[in-house]
């Protein structure tokens, strides 16, 4: 075991050349994204497909964790200031930064073994899911959200999933609803800025890392999914919400479709 | 140079080692064959989705002591029509067996002669796509791919399985 991570060797003997040799991808690297990459280079990973494409702002300062002034006054893309923090703690790291969504670059997350989807709204997520499910890869997601409550209060929010092939997906789980994307897709364009803050996507991006590591090396002997914590910043709790799921396995993803969709004549 | 990787979920893996476990009134070991569909995500890399399992039938293998299993023609030629039903340029066909020790599995001398000429059978069948062997132990997997009328199988440099948990089990060390 190299020293460097002798304090993480309870994660298993082989665990670093998994943690070395697993592709993560990072779509989104806002407030949640720019926390998961934080850590997942401290872990020692070193394979990364990173997508973005936004530059960074003041606006962004108060929670863009790696992210400076002179970033801000530079102008310089996300996807730079996430790709130099994994360059200040894996100097050998393969890192593919595209910028731009995602899906213009999705060639580019099919090697990927996990993504984690920092997104914005449910029709993203839907898609990040759909795409990890045929290509077979283990999806992460997290998001937060501050609304104002019945009683005019802030109320901040948010959730982590795990959502693995083979188990019940977003859909199964009852965080996507086509009423949900119906709804989104009625006020596309008139989402205006939302309230971010820091603490909160601290808390999700280090509980979503946490069980990308127990999926990774399995150091509890019990790794969980799918998993879908709740968020509730007013009371500082997360709660299980996969808990309450009737089945094992998902309704919605046939496990033969994986691969690249075929085109038969019938 | 190009990586390979074969991918599977961790359903289709169980199901493989559970086939591969059960006793033979003869065979000392089973066999048999997953399906594939190879995507070129870039330049550097080919990743090979296992989607499909079928055990061999009881009745088709050859009784024999020179080999752990021999199974007979008639076993392949179903394969084979499958693999050439399903011709899509990218598919393919894996023979898959089981040496039920811990640790990172090895081809043995019968394997290096009987395995190989099954795997080119397959090939035949959809010459633009990808097919192979997978070898597993109990805790690990190797494979070879044939692909693009290859002559000689290219060792893989990751089997991963995609599940709960998510084993990525490294024949080679990445850079």
């Amino acid at each position: 075991m190299n020293e460097r991570y002798s304090r993480q060797s309870f994660l298993g003997n082989d665990a670093q050349d998994r943690i070395e040799a697993a592709v993560i991808g990072v779509a989104g690297l806002g407030g949640g994204g720019s926390h998961a990459v934080q850590q997942l280079s401290h872990i020692g990973f070193r394979n990364f497909e990173l997508f973005d494409g936004d530059w960074v702002e003041d606006s962004n300062l108060n929670r863009l964790i790696g992210a400076t002034v002179g970033d801000a006054r530079a102008r310089r893309p996300k996807i730079e200031v996430a790709a130099r923090m994994i360059r200040g703690l894996q100097p050998k790291a393969v890192i593919n930064a595209h910028f731009g969504k995602w899906q213009e670059h999705s060639d580019r997350l099919k090697r990927c073994h996990i993504i984690f989807g920092c997104v914005d709204g449910y029709s993203e997520r839907d898609q990040l899911e759909q795409f990890a499910r045929r290509y077979l890869i283990g999806y992460i997601d997290i998001g937060m959200d501050v609304i104002v409550g019945a009683d005019g209060q802030p109320v901040v929010g948010g959730q982590v999933i795990v959502s693995m092939p083979g188990r019940p997906c977003m859909r199964c789980m009852g965080f996507i609803t086509p009423e949900k994307l119906s709804l989104e897709a009625q006020r596309y364009g008139d989402a205006g800025s939302r309230p971010q803050v820091v603490w909160p996507n601290g808390i999700l991006a280090s509980s979503a890392v946490g069980f990308a590591m127990d999926l990774l090396c399995n150091w509890t002997s019990g790794c969980q999914a799918p998993v879908f914590l709740e968020y509730d910043g007013n009371k500082g709790t997360l709660r299980h919400r996969a808990r309450q799921l009737n089945q094992a396995s998902c309704m919605h993803f046939l496990p033969d479709e994986v691969g690249e969709p075929q085109i038969r004549e019938i | 140079m190009l990586k390979y990787e074969v991918r599977m979920s961790s359903d289709l893996y169980e199901a493989m080692l559970t086939d591969l476990r059960r006793p033979h009134e003869h065979a000392f070991e089973r066999v048999g064959f997953a399906f594939g569909r190879r995507c070129r995500p870039n330049d550097l890399s080919s990743i090979i989705y296992l989607h499909r399992y079928v055990p061999v039938d009881d009745d088709r293998y050859i009784k024999t002591h020179e080999f752990g299993a021999l199974i007979d023609d008639e076993a392949i030629l179903e394969i084979q029509q499958e693999v050439r039903r399903l011709r899509s340029g990218c598919g393919g066909a894996f023979h898959v067996h089981l040496h039920d020790l811990s640790g990172m599995p090895k081809l043995s001398p019968a394997d290096m002669i009987g395995i190989p000429p099954v795997a080119r059978c397959m090939q035949r069948m959809d010459p633009d796509g990808a097919s192979g062997l997978l070898l597993l132990s109990s805790d690990k997997a190797c494979a070879q791919v044939w692909e693009s009328r290859d002559s000689e199988g290219r060792e893989c440099d990751l089997v991963s399985v995609i599940g709960v948990p998510l084993n990525i089990l490294v024949r080679r060390r990445s850079s």
